[in-house]
């Protein structure tokens, strides 16, 4: 993996201002991966806009990092039923323009 | 400018207890927090009112400016002095930024910022890229035999896009950008776009290759003759060579589907003749059958 698309897991604890143990609670429950490379540990800069969201809920609602993952896992239900909804609505919409166009 | 009721967004009475803040906070916020609600965009503005009540009332000194002026806010004279003491606290006393990224102005009310000035809520506020949308479009397969610009209307919002002849069911692309819009100055999500063909009756596409059948009658598979064949390119007009077998395949090179984003390269066109038999034969048509049949 290239280097540039790593960040040392402290200064993203420095910078995110949380605890290390905060990383390694997320991920001993499988919501993060690290990358251990020269006798240090990274996170991946693909993972920054998921790690943010667990910080976020992490912190404006107070909820611990142990119970993230089962919040996580709600929201990937939530968003798939969106999906479903969607696109079932847009289906629809294709068939009514359909039948509207052959009256 | 209208004066905003902080108590009232949370929930609470005037002589509401820390305790009492946070518990009603907490309780809205997770109704109303923006990852929770990535798709309303009504949540996200409420998230944002919550969150500068939370701003003010938990922190004892704004609570008290709150409750001295905010009643009052009318008295422009005491708005300018509290500005101008903001505007005298700027520069030294920032902390540092808890998340990534900016944060854009109007993150708080103007209530708020004549209060307390705009660096004031920024140490505590985190920002949020907006939610990426996924969307489908569902197109006949006539649709993505030539580019074409379609108009989508997503979460409201109209976007233009061109579609490019051959795309294929089920393949994805991205609008960065035109996804929700971030929160407290944070980046607009992506706009997902998946396309979905439907299946087409007479035309079987695999990959750039286009199959259909085409009935001829038993005279011209026999004897031979030209057909005249519609295909999504127009009318072609096709020989049969005589003895034409049923069910046998002929291949026209370069007559099938295009070939995504090469431009006048186009797969194959394969026709699979399928050969009527002729019914209501009169009684001469059956003889000349059986003449032949014994010939």
């Amino acid at each position: 993996m290239e280097k540039e698309n790593l960040i040392t897991v402290v200064d993203f604890c420095r910078y995110y201002k949380v605890d290390l143990s905060f990383v390694q609670t997320l991920e001993q429950r499988g919501l993060i991966e690290t990358v251990r490379a020269e006798q240090a540990v990274f996170v991946q800069v693909d993972h920054l806009a998921s790690l943010e969201r667990l910080i976020r809920i992490h912190h404006d609602l107070d909820i611990p990092a142990e119970n993230l993952d089962v919040i996580s896992q709600l929201i990937v239900e939530l968003e798939s039923l969106h999906q479903e909804i969607r696109s079932l609505e847009q289906r629809l919409g294709f068939y009514e323009q359909f039948e509207n166009s052959t009256e | 400018m209208e004066f905003i009721d902080y108590y009232k967004i949370l929930g609470i009475e005037k002589n509401a207890s820390e305790e009492e803040i946070k518990k009603a906070y907490r309780k809205l916020a997770r109704k109303h927090h923006p990852d929770l609600n990535p798709h309303d965009k009504e949540a996200n503005k409420r998230f944002q009112q919550i969150n500068e009540a939370n701003e003010v009332l938990s922190d004892p000194e704004k609570r008290k400016k709150y409750d001295q002026y905010g009643k009052d806010w009318q008295h422009a004279e005491q708005f300018e002095q509290a500005r101008h003491q903001q505007q005298q606290r700027r520069g030294g006393n920032q902390e540092e930024f808890s998340f990534s990224g900016d944060f854009g102005d109007g993150d708080f009310s103007d209530f708020f910022s004549s209060l307390f000035g705009r660096e004031a809520g920024r140490s505590r506020r985190s920002n949020f890229r907006g939610g990426d949308y996924e969307a489908e479009v569902h197109l006949h397969l006539k649709d993505v035999y030539s580019t074409h610009k379609q108009t989508l209307t997503v979460e409201g919002k109209n976007i233009r896009i061109t579609i490019p002849a051959g795309v294929e069911d089920g393949q994805k692309i991205r609008l960065a950008g035109y996804g929700s819009p971030g929160v407290n100055g944070g980046p607009a999500g992506d706009l997902y776009i998946t396309f979905v063909i439907e299946k087409d009756h007479r035309y079987q596409r695999k990959g750039d290759d286009i199959h259909i059948n085409e009935d001829i009658d038993l005279y011209k598979a026999v004897l031979g003759g030209e057909k005249i064949v519609e295909t999504l390119g127009g009318q072609l007009k096709i020989l049969v060579k005589p003895e034409t077998q049923n069910a046998s395949k002929i291949r026209l090179k370069g007559k099938g589907f295009p070939v995504y984003k090469k431009e006048g390269e186009f797969g194959d066109l394969y026709i699979k003749w399928n050969i009527r038999l002729p019914v209501n034969l009169t009684p001469e048509q059956k003889e000349l059958f059986k003449k032949l049949s014994t010939m």
